[in-house]
């Protein structure tokens, strides 16, 4: 079953479904960490040439741009946020689920694995 | 209309003496107008890997690899050859502007450890090529240059200065480039001279790579055309993974949808690069490279063509005159 994200998310911002920031702190916890963010960025490759990247890391960098919503806060690099403003990250899971998913506004062009996109 | 007249080029006796050294014995060629990048930081091959075409990650210190850059429909943007002497220090050789290839690379750097400067004008690029070449390479840089496979590379002494041997074969002949200060290429050649190469002119170069379907930035790799079409599928990691373009070369490989091939041209006349070759009424290509092959005796192209009309042997029409279709390599 898939959580909805027709909403649409403010440009300046990014957002986390309750559904995917409940699967992020299952991996937090089982990683047994305490203190802890998701880092939402961007990097070069994929099909279409640019790929998104979550990580589980301690704490923000310098220069991150930090939204917490649903019990997670989320560190988003300044590069990447031009990439990511507006964005949605969800969570499908089941027998046909995609795991996390990006709904993001900013992507013209999306290639069959759904983690590459090209703006 | 003006005809140009048919023929070998007036300074045939130049060229030969050229052309007969890069293929037959040994010559050296100031190549130092190609780009050389270089290319550091602990996250550069891994960026590349996830660029362009070929598996970059098994690069080991002692290697040098073509790739491509491709764009996200898979169009060729560079060809690379991407040389590692040492561990982390990386050197880029490429046929497009510095800038075109730094800024594509930076465009999809966020947080790597990656640091692209351009180094051609501070550095001489110097190539000995041809059947006879490896002597020459022994008498200036020693065994282990001399020794070196296609795809290897070494730092070595020529002329008492430091140098990085690539074993490149670039132009289809054995060759050997070699990178070092802006001021050692006069020396580098100069010593090759005494070691026996003939200084060779771009002419006799271009003769060679056309011959061996070699293709060149600006004339056959350009954004009008994809790795497959251009002969690079040996740059192309098929089992990588993702690279920028990856989805298109891959489709277009798996459901065998190259439209067009790279052919050899042969002609009587000269070939002109842009000249439309027609086959029963219907342009089926147009000529990318042309010149004047002293070895063959004859004027030799490059031109893309469409796969359907891609038979060897077969008789075109281009403005100069008829012109048969030829496979790779020519000779």
């Amino acid at each position: 079953m898939t959580t909805s994200t027709s909403a649409t998310v403010p440009l300046n911002t990014v957002a986390i479904t309750e559904k995917a920031a409940g699967k992020v702190r299952e991996f937090a916890a089982k990683a047994g960490k305490q203190k802890w963010g998701l880092k939402v960025a961007v990097k070069g490759g994929g099909c279409s040439g640019l790929t998104y990247v979550l990580d589980i890391v301690d704490a923000p960098a310098e220069e991150d741009k930090v939204i917490a919503q649903h019990g997670v806060e989320v560190f988003v690099p300044k590069k990447s946020f031009v990439f990511l403003a507006g964005m949605t990250l969800d969570f499908s899971d089941g027998l046909n689920g995609k795991g996390f998913q990006f709904h993001n506004p900013n992507a013209k062009k999306v290639c069959g694995c759904g983690t590459s996109f090209g703006v | 209309m003006t005809r140009v007249q048919a023929g070998p080029p007036t300074d045939l006796a130049s060229l030969a003496t050229s052309y007969h050294a890069l293929t037959e014995r040994a010559a050296v060629i100031d190549r130092s107008g190609a780009t050389r990048i270089d290319h550091a930081g602990k996250d550069a091959l891994d960026l590349l890997n996830r660029l362009s075409t070929n598996y970059m990650l098994g690069l080991m210190p002692g290697d040098a690899a073509g790739t491509v850059l491709t764009s996200d429909r898979g169009r060729i943007l560079a060809a690379l050859t991407v040389v590692q002497v040492r561990p982390g220090e990386l050197i880029i050789m490429t046929g497009v502007p510095a800038a075109t290839a730094i800024s594509w690379i930076d465009r999809f750097t966020f947080e790597e450890d990656s640091k692209l400067r351009d180094v051609t004008g501070e550095t001489s690029q110097v190539a000995v090529a041809g059947l006879g070449a490896a002597a020459v390479v022994r008498a200036i840089a020693g065994h282990d240059a001399a020794s070196l496979q296609p795809g290897k590379c070494v730092a070595v002494t020529v002329a008492g200065q430091r140098t990085t041997a690539v074993r490149t074969d670039a132009p289809g002949v054995p060759c050997w480039e070699f990178i070092a200060a802006r001021e050692q290429g006069v020396h580098m050649i100069r010593a090759a001279q005494e070691a026996g190469a003939v200084q060779a002119d771009g002419a006799a170069w271009e003769a060679v790579r056309i011959e061996h379907g070699a293709p060149e930035h600006g004339h056959e790799l350009t954004e009008d055309a994809n790795p497959l079409e251009a002969g690079l599928k040996s740059l192309v990691s098929f089992t990588k993974g993702c690279y920028v373009g990856q989805e298109v070369v891959a489709r277009l490989d798996t459901y065998d949808k190259v439209q067009r091939v790279l052919a050899g041209l042969l002609s009587d006349a000269p070939l002109n690069v842009g000249d439309t070759l027609i086959s029963e009424g219907r342009e089926v290509g147009r000529v990318t490279s042309a010149a004047y092959s002293p070895g063959l005796k004859q004027h030799v192209g490059l031109a893309y063509v469409r796969r359907v009309d891609a038979t060897s042997g077969a008789q075109l029409e281009a403005p100069g005159g008829p012109v048969t279709l030829a496979g790779l390599p020519l000779r």
